[in-house]
């Protein structure tokens, strides 16, 4: 049988928080990352916190109105020619992929960088069902080359090196083993320009739905999106049903504050709006556009208080970034695809399947990703409450509850609670007995007296 | 039932469980000028600010006084690409432009090319479009596929070059929007700010990623 998801989780974080080279590598990464967003939070924004309280503001209300900008969303879009479809879970989402293959003939696909569709597993998907599909983001491509998964929301190959990098091209594609990054970023550009200029479809994320206009916004620094949506006949932009923005004009707002958080950028390279597939009278553009709604359990978390305010989420990575054990474990080890505080608190909800309720405690309640998000989410507070919900359903066996009781007998009186400290400090020397070796964890020694006879002894000698 | 009406449902349903529901709508949106630091103050110093900002991405940009010197700055940039051809999008402002040089015309595709082929595409070494807009705030070109040329035009060739009216010069993303808003024609708009770029291998700055390698925005007037 294979271990559970909660065994395998101990496990990889137990051999990953060992492993220096990568905390290094990690450490290195978001170091450069963090003092540009400290630095330009601090120039761009006359008040970063009031900056994110508005957005969060706006993000509740486009939750509030959800249904309705979801509907407007789509009147807009079809109105301009493009379909949107709506999709219960992956394997609906992947189902329309399929199908709009086959309407349109279309054998080898393109895809830009997008969490939704890792999802799907859509490269997978795609590949087996006879297309072939190239990722065009260079970080993305770089893990599908490995037969990885992407190991952060923003950075997919933050845990490798530039050596790595060169080792890995020069073994799937031959090309140099010493390549440097600019080299390596031109192997891929060629690479991919054919792939561009030949796929039947383009497929990208969305960043936000625009729900006035009938708008899907792509945010990129690479120039990928853009030419998925530019040079294949037909485009897919898919999206989770939470990306909806009420108004075109919010993106003055979101698209400074998500590239800001994410990247350090004031805002990404390339900002694409887009409301429909080629419009008469222009050069050129895909013939068909569609939009696939994914909700794959978006809408049970929507209906859950506090939970709900999870889905304001924009994806830009800071929490991970933030995130202490993040910074050990590593975003492979948490097995989801969304990694870090975000994905432990929506994953348990998402997969709704109970074998994710282990991922709330890969948490020191520290605060950090709170104090970091761009949108205000409350996420400390929603990962105590992911453990509640997790320690209602959990097994706990004979010894907790027991240990419990235990516990609140002692605390009732004052005089056990000295008794308690005695047979402690008496027992201190038996705890390793009790500490496996693999925590390795240095436990300080207790303090020779209690805080209350030291008082004692102070109060005597005065 | 269909998913859609499956999903809209229980979104419904959801929310009539909420405790309470909040503002329907966020009271009113603050200006630009509000909550960025660096909004530009007056006409002059978005220019000033423009060229920073693009300067700093990466980005090169030429003021010209005229037509006359919106077309020599123009041929500087094409000079050093010897024999390559481009294509422009014949806009007013550019066909203005091109007007003064009759000579470089020949090497110019225009809009019976914009429809051609991706690979066909490939083979120009530089694009020429009409900005939209150009903001101030953080040197970002913003483009519409109606006016600009296409979608190609601004991606694929490995050099772009944006030309713009000073009237285009506005200070925020805001106002940028609310222009594009105003169009109903196109099918795609972007905002542009700086050439392509990746820092996806240990966060090494380079340019060129899938995009083009330079990007030259000449404001005329």
């Amino acid at each position: 049988m294979a271990p559970s998801l909660e065994a395998q989780f101990h496990k990889d974080a137990a051999i990953k928080a060992g492993d220096l080279t990568h905390r290094d590598k990690i450490l290195r990464a978001i170091g450069v990352n963090d003092e540009k967003i400290e630095a330009l939070k601090a120039s761009q924004f006359r008040d970063w916190e009031a900056a994110r309280k508005l957005a969060g503001e706006i993000k509740d209300e486009a939750q509030a109105r959800l249904p309705e900008l979801l509907e407007s969303f789509e009147r807009g879009i079809n109105a301009r020619g493009g379909k949107v479809l709506w999709a219960e879970d992956a394997a609906e989402a992947r189902h329309h992929v399929l199908e709009i293959a086959r309407r349109h003939n279309a054998r080898s696909f393109i895809k830009s960088k997008s969490m939704t569709t890792e999802e799907l597993d859509l490269n997978e998907f795609l590949e087996g069902a006879g297309m072939k599909v190239f990722e065009s983001d260079l970080g993305e491509l770089i893990v599908q080359l490995a037969g990885q998964k992407p190991y952060h929301i923003i950075t997919p190959a933050m845990h490798m090196s530039k050596d790595d990098i060169a080792k890995l091209f020069h073994e799937k594609l031959g090309s140099d083993r010493d390549a440097g990054a600019a080299e390596l970023t031109m192997i891929a550009r060629r690479l991919l320009r054919k792939e561009f200029v030949s796929a039947d479809v383009g497929v990208t994320g969305a960043n936000f739905l625009i729900a006035d206009e009938g708008a899907v916004v792509v945010l990129e620094n690479e120039g990928n999106a853009r030419l998925a949506m530019a040079c294949p006949r037909v485009h897919i932009a898919i999206g989770g049903i939470e990306k909806v923005l009420p108004r075109m004009s919010d993106l003055a707002l979101f698209l400074p504050l998500l590239s800001t958080s994410g990247t350090g950028q004031q805002v990404t390279c390339y900002n694409s709006i887009v409301r429909g597939p080629r419009a008469e009278g222009e050069a050129d553009g895909p013939e068909h556009f569609y939009v696939i709604l994914l909700d794959n359990g978006r809408s049970r978390l929507y209906g859950r208080e506090p939970f709900r305010q999870a889905l304001r989420c924009i994806r830009c990575g800071a929490c991970l970034n933030a995130c202490p054990v993040f910074r050990a474990v590593g975003g492979h080890t948490y097995g989801t695809t969304y990694q870090g505080p975000i994905g432990s608190v929506i994953t348990p909800h998402l997969r709704g399947n109970g074998q994710w309720h282990h991922l709330p405690y890969a948490s020191s309640l520290c605060g950090s990703c709170t104090s970091v998000c761009p949108v205000n989410i409350d996420l400390h507070h929603l990962l105590l409450e992911n453990r509640r919900d997790a320690d209602e359903r959990r097994e706990l066996g004979r010894f907790w509850p027991l240990a419990m009781k235990a516990w609140a007998w002692v605390m009732a009186r004052r005089e056990r609670v000295e008794w308690a400290g005695r047979l402690a400090r008496w027992g201190e020397g038996l705890t390793p007995l009790f500490v496996p070796r693999r925590k390795r964890k240095r436990i300080p020694p207790l303090a020779r007296r209690s805080f209350a006879e030291e008082w004692r002894r102070h109060e005597h000698s005065r | 039932m269909s998913t859609r009406d499956n999903i809209l449902r229980r979104l419904r349903r959801g929310r009539d469980g909420w405790r309470s529901r909040g503002p329907s709508a966020v009271d009113e949106r603050r200006p630009d000028a509000e909550v960025f630091a660096d909004y530009p103050q007056g006409s002059e110093k978005a220019v000033e600010q423009f060229e920073t900002k693009l300067a700093a991405l990466n980005g090169r940009f030429y003021r010209a006084a005229d037509l006359g010197e919106a077309a020599r700055t123009l041929e500087d940039i094409l000079a050093p690409l010897g024999g390559e051809r481009f294509i422009a999008h014949e806009g007013s402002l550019i066909r203005e432009v091109l007007a003064h040089l009759p000579e470089l015309a020949w090497r110019i595709d225009g809009e019976e090319m914009l429809a051609a082929t991706s690979d066909a595409f490939s083979a120009y070494a530089a694009g020429i479009s009409e900005a939209t807009a150009l903001v101030a705030r953080t040197g970002s070109v913003a483009l519409n596929s109606r006016d600009a040329g296409g979608r190609r035009l601004t991606v694929l060739p490995p050099i772009h070059i944006v030309l713009a009216r000073r009237t285009d010069l506005l200070p925020s993303i805001d106002a940028a929007l609310e222009r594009l808003g105003g169009d109903d024609l196109w099918s795609n708009a972007v905002l542009i700010t700086g050439p392509s770029r990746t820092a996806d291998i240990e966060k090494i700055l380079i340019l060129g990623a899938h995009g083009p390698k330079e990007l030259h925005v000449i404001l005329v007037g």
